[in-house]
């Protein structure tokens, strides 16, 4: 795969070209990891601004109307609407797994069935995380089922 | 193996749809095969009855604990519909207690086979997707 770099005018706004004939898994990969990496969020911890790398996320979630990142260990409140969160991170790693959540597949550590076809996430953390029924379709499509 | 998952997932289709289509038949052919047209049809009122109990589960996510307890008020409303329709439908007497018992327990068989299966399948997939995510996972570092 060739590789070229051009300079591009002050007004204009850095941008990824790829030419290619089609979009293998391979190339999916690199945008998604491009994706992930150029992307830095605003949360807010203690009163103050963090920037965050979704990459340490380990899931989001909803409550009383607000969502939070969760950390292996912290957690930050975030400005933005989980459906924005789940816009803005589509073809990542991250997928919808309730109404109330969006969980990074790259931190699950295994999965277990739970009750009324519903899905138990164990993250490396040690957290547990529910996939709903209507959800679990788009995990298993995430992972090539 | 997957010819056979796929009979199998045709089946209640074709059964459900052979039982209408006979009850059909049979009523209008009339005569001796009237008394067989009705109990075929007395089934698919006591069918169609029974799945109406599964309105009860809303289109919300459940605790464990609302799951459970749905689930046996879908049992004991699908053991009255069997009964109720075996007592309508003059297949028993109310006074015929070894009957009534019998069916509650065939109710209860199914109950018990269907949960069998979901366990069954969930486990399948779980194991499934937990390969899959370990291959993911693999893939990305």
């Amino acid at each position: 795969m060739r590789i070229i770099i051009e300079d591009c005018k002050d007004d204009e706004e850095d941008t990824i070209i790829i030419k290619c004939k089609n979009i293998d898994k391979e190339l999916l990969q690199l945008i998604y990891s491009v994706k992930m990496g150029s992307k830095r969020m605003m949360a807010f911890k203690d009163g103050s601004i963090v920037m965050l790398d979704p990459k340490e996320i380990y899931y989001f979630d909803t409550v009383d109307n607000k969502v939070f990142a969760y950390g292996e260990q912290e957690v930050y409140e975030m400005k933005v609407k989980l459906y924005e969160l789940e816009k803005d991170f589509e073809g990542t790693d991250f997928f919808r797994s309730s109404k109330s959540s969006i969980i990074n597949l790259s931190k699950i550590k295994s999965l277990t069935p739970a009750f009324n076809g519903r899905f138990e996430a164990l993250l490396y953390n040690g957290e547990k995380v529910i996939i709903s029924r209507q959800y679990v379709s788009e995990l298993k499509k995430k992972l090539g089922l | 193996m997957q010819r056979i998952k796929y009979l199998a997932s045709l089946f209640p289709n074709i059964a459900t749809g052979i039982l209408i289509s006979s009850a059909i038949f049979l009523s209008a052919s009339g005569g001796s095969l009237g008394s067989l047209a009705r109990i075929l049809w007395q089934l698919i009122v006591c069918a169609f009855l029974c799945t109406l109990g599964s309105i009860i589960y809303p289109n919300k996510e459940l605790s464990k604990k609302q799951t459970v307890i749905l689930a046996v008020i879908n049992y004991i409303y699908v053991n009255m519909i069997v009964i109720g329709c075996g007592i309508v439908f003059e297949w028993f007497d109310l006074q015929d207690w070894g009957r009534i018992i019998i069916l509650s327990f065939l109710v209860a068989i199914v109950f018990i086979v269907v949960w069998c299966i979901s366990v069954y399948k969930g486990q399948k997939l779980a194991n499934e997707m937990n390969k899959k995510l370990a291959e993911y996972q693999k893939k990305k570092k």
